[in-house]
């Protein structure tokens, strides 16, 4: 006679990630592991399954895991039920994936009180990176899913989530979602720091009040989206403002408005303002000498150099072994990518950084009504453990450009000033892209006249 | 006052369009005989020195010295509008700082404005250089030649090199040469006082070099050793001459 199976128990899965959480003090000991409550899961063969945080095989100074799991459980312990109810800072997101069926919904913590702070980058320069994770990890994420060319179907969630994008303030949310937020937690080095999201039943909003040039441009259905960013623009309203609201399709012809998932409406907002600045820099005289601004934040290295020559941009960024987009143990890996004078029709390959810095850069040029060749070199060290977003590179080049310039006469004294504070030698940089050898090898034919 | 009619717009516009590669915003001399100019790029590699008869134009009226600066870019889109048996007239409007284009087919009349800009005070000199070699070559010849070149690299090195005329380039990718003897039948003329070679960016090289293939048939080039080169386009009327200046140490 066979043993009579009293009861099933499903095995436990990824047994160490709990030992390396209630190892952890910084997890807290009262956490409750029970399956229910929290899945962990990690991708196969990762690295981080022999690791468990704490040899740092990943090659990055603290460990991302454990860096976002904090943030994790303190948010989780605060959800009860499918109700989340507090300010938005205001914040909106639209996913990319499945377009033009895209997930979108407003983001809040679930907490009342001004909660602006969670989703300004703008005012994040200085914050460490586990400050940054937290603000991140804290919103909830309501989602329905939209056509992005037919948003007037989507109905109530998204009238209510574009007013969001619209707010100049942080507004009182109320989300009903339709199940619990899904508990599963990546455990994966590189996975950018969000936090929970479930699907949304409804949400109502409290008193609102719209910036009012927002509000001017979104009934405008004759006022193209590109004028429109650049006239909000001119009047102040921070960048990452108008990204949410260029996100939920506020400008624009009216039939042409449509939903832009969140990604790509930074990096076009970023581009618009970009490329009209450097319009207007080509009115201006060329800078006097040889320039370099630098700043460093959040395991970011960036050197700023502009060189007395007509409006063209290089941007370099090199990644060291084991950050975020370079997983090779052996190799910096250097991406780089350039413009001269007309500007460029093709997106760049390396993506919306290349666009973030060329703003912030022409954001100095066109207050000082100069005009330059502009390099931006960037070293991402083993301390960046996290992809934080572009805004990183918007207001680290930002800051540096905030800082007095370190000039030079001769194009030789700013190089050897860029050597002193890369550890990757020019030559490489030099070897990987265009500008900057053609800057050293092009003679002027003013040279011979 | 200035203005010009024109019964056929094309060879006009491809003379336009082989300025607007190189200059930005430029300024036209202009008195009874001819229009001029003499330009750079906005980064001053290279220069481009321009200049068109009256007999050019079927009609030319110019009263004294004229300055006209535009912006080549613009004024080129505005000529690309004007059809092929449309016949044209260029009047400069001094009063209101515009340039008037009006274009004429049968009873039809159309009329373009843009704006004249504020003279450039830089008046550039010609550069002085005395060169080593020369090669009158087919301007279809060059421009294949530096079409290979893209292939394979950035920069592209032109050279003499005693009865031989080079274009060459080298690269990651792998390498590109093209070669002309003395008498062949692509190279017209090869002069060598000593042998020569500069090597050029390649993206100016290509610019001006497709834009001006619709005007020139052939070329003559200029050339001394890591100095600018001369590429004298020979046009049936008037003179349309490039210098660029070279890349050391690449």
């Amino acid at each position: 006679m066979g043993k009579r199976i009293a009861k099933r128990v499903q095995k436990p899965k990824n047994v160490w990630i709990r030992e390396m959480f209630s190892g952890d003090p910084r997890m807290g000991s009262g956490l409750d592991y029970t399956n229910d409550y929290l899945k962990m899961q990690a991708p196969p063969g990762s690295i981080c399954a022999v690791c468990k945080g704490s040899k740092l095989l990943c090659g990055k100074t603290s460990c991302p895991v454990v860096a976002r799991a904090a943030s994790h459980f303190n948010i989780w312990r605060s959800i009860k039920g499918t109700e989340v109810s507090g300010s938005s800072p205001p914040s909106v997101f639209v996913g990319r994936v499945g377009y033009p069926y895209v997930n979108i919904g407003p983001l809040a913590p679930n907490r009342f009180g001004d909660t602006s702070i969670l989703d300004s980058p703008e005012r994040w320069m200085g914050k460490s990176i586990d400050e940054i994770i937290d603000y991140r990890s804290q919103l909830v994420r309501g989602m329905t899913r939209v056509n992005v060319r037919k948003p007037e179907k989507a109905g109530r969630i998204l009238d209510r989530t574009r007013e969001l994008s619209l707010a100049e303030h942080y507004v009182e949310t109320e989300m009903k979602l339709k199940k619990r937020p899904r508990r599963s937690f990546r455990v994966d080095a590189d996975v950018q720091p969000i936090g929970p999201t479930a699907p949304l039943e409804r949400m109502e909003i409290g008193y609102i009040r719209w910036n009012r040039e927002m509000e001017k441009a979104h009934y405008d259905t004759d006022f193209k989206a590109a004028p429109a960013t650049k006239a909000l623009y001119q009047e102040g309203v921070p960048v990452t403002q108008i990204m949410k609201a260029f996100s939920m399709g506020s400008f624009g012809v009216g039939k042409n408005r449509r939903l832009v998932p969140t990604r790509w409406s930074i990096t076009a907002v970023d581009d618009i303002l970009g490329k009209d600045m450097a319009r207007q820099t080509k009115n201006f005289p060329l800078i006097n000498n040889y320039e370099i601004y630098e700043s460093e934040y959040l395991g970011n290295r960036f050197e700023v150099l502009l060189v007395p020559d007509a409006w063209s941009y290089e941007a370099y960024e090199a990644w060291y072994p084991g950050t975020v987009w370079n997983p090779s143990t052996s190799h910096v890996a250097i991406v780089t990518d350039w413009e001269g004078y007309n500007g460029r029709s093709k997106y760049a390959s390396m993506g919306g950084c290349y666009y973030s810095g060329r703003l912030a850069v022409m954001e100095h040029l066109t207050k000082v009504r100069r005009q330059a060749r502009v390099f931006i070199l960037r070293e991402a060290y083993p301390d960046y453990i996290l992809p934080v977003g572009v805004w990183q590179v918007r207001e680290n080049v930002r800051n540096a450009m905030r800082q007095p310039p370190l000039v030079y006469a001769t194009l030789d004294e700013a190089l050897a000033r860029l050597q002193s504070r890369l550890s990757i030698p020019l030559e490489q940089w030099m070897d990987a892209g265009f500008l900057l050898r053609q800057t050293i090898s092009q003679r002027k034919i003013t040279d011979y006249l | 006052m200035f203005e010009v009619e024109l019964s056929r717009i094309d060879t006009f516009r491809n003379l336009v369009k082989a300025l607007s590669v190189i200059v930005d915003e430029g300024t036209f001399n202009i008195d009874e005989a001819q229009m001029k100019l003499l330009a750079m790029d906005p980064s001053h590699v290279a220069m481009v020195d321009f200049e068109l008869p009256s007999e050019f134009f079927d009609k030319y009226t110019c009263e004294g010295e004229n300055r006209l600066t535009l912006n080549i870019g613009e004024f080129l889109k505005f000529i690309d509008r004007v059809d092929k048996d449309e016949n044209v007239k260029i009047k400069h409007d001094e009063e209101n700082a515009r340039l008037i284009i009006h274009c004429k087919r049968g009873g039809h009349t159309r009329r373009f404005a843009m704006p004249v800009l504020e003279p450039l005070d830089d008046e550039v000199p010609q550069p002085k250089i005395f060169f080593k070699a020369s090669a009158r070559i087919l301007t279809q010849s060059l421009r294949r030649a530096i079409r290979d070149s893209t292939l394979v690299s950035e920069h592209v090195k032109v050279e003499v090199a005693g009865d031989v005329f080079k274009v060459s380039a080298t690269g990651d990718m792998g390498s590109a040469l093209s070669e002309w003897e003395k008498d062949s039948d692509e190279l017209l003329e090869l002069k060598v006082e000593e042998d020569a070679s500069a090597t050029f960016t390649l993206s100016y090289l290509q610019d001006i070099v497709n834009a001006v293939t619709a005007s020139s048939e052939v070329a003559t080039l200029e050339l001394s050793t890591d100095m600018p080169i001369k590429m004298d386009f020979e046009l049936p009327q008037g003179r349309l001459i490039y210098y660029l200046a070279p890349c050391i140490g690449v």
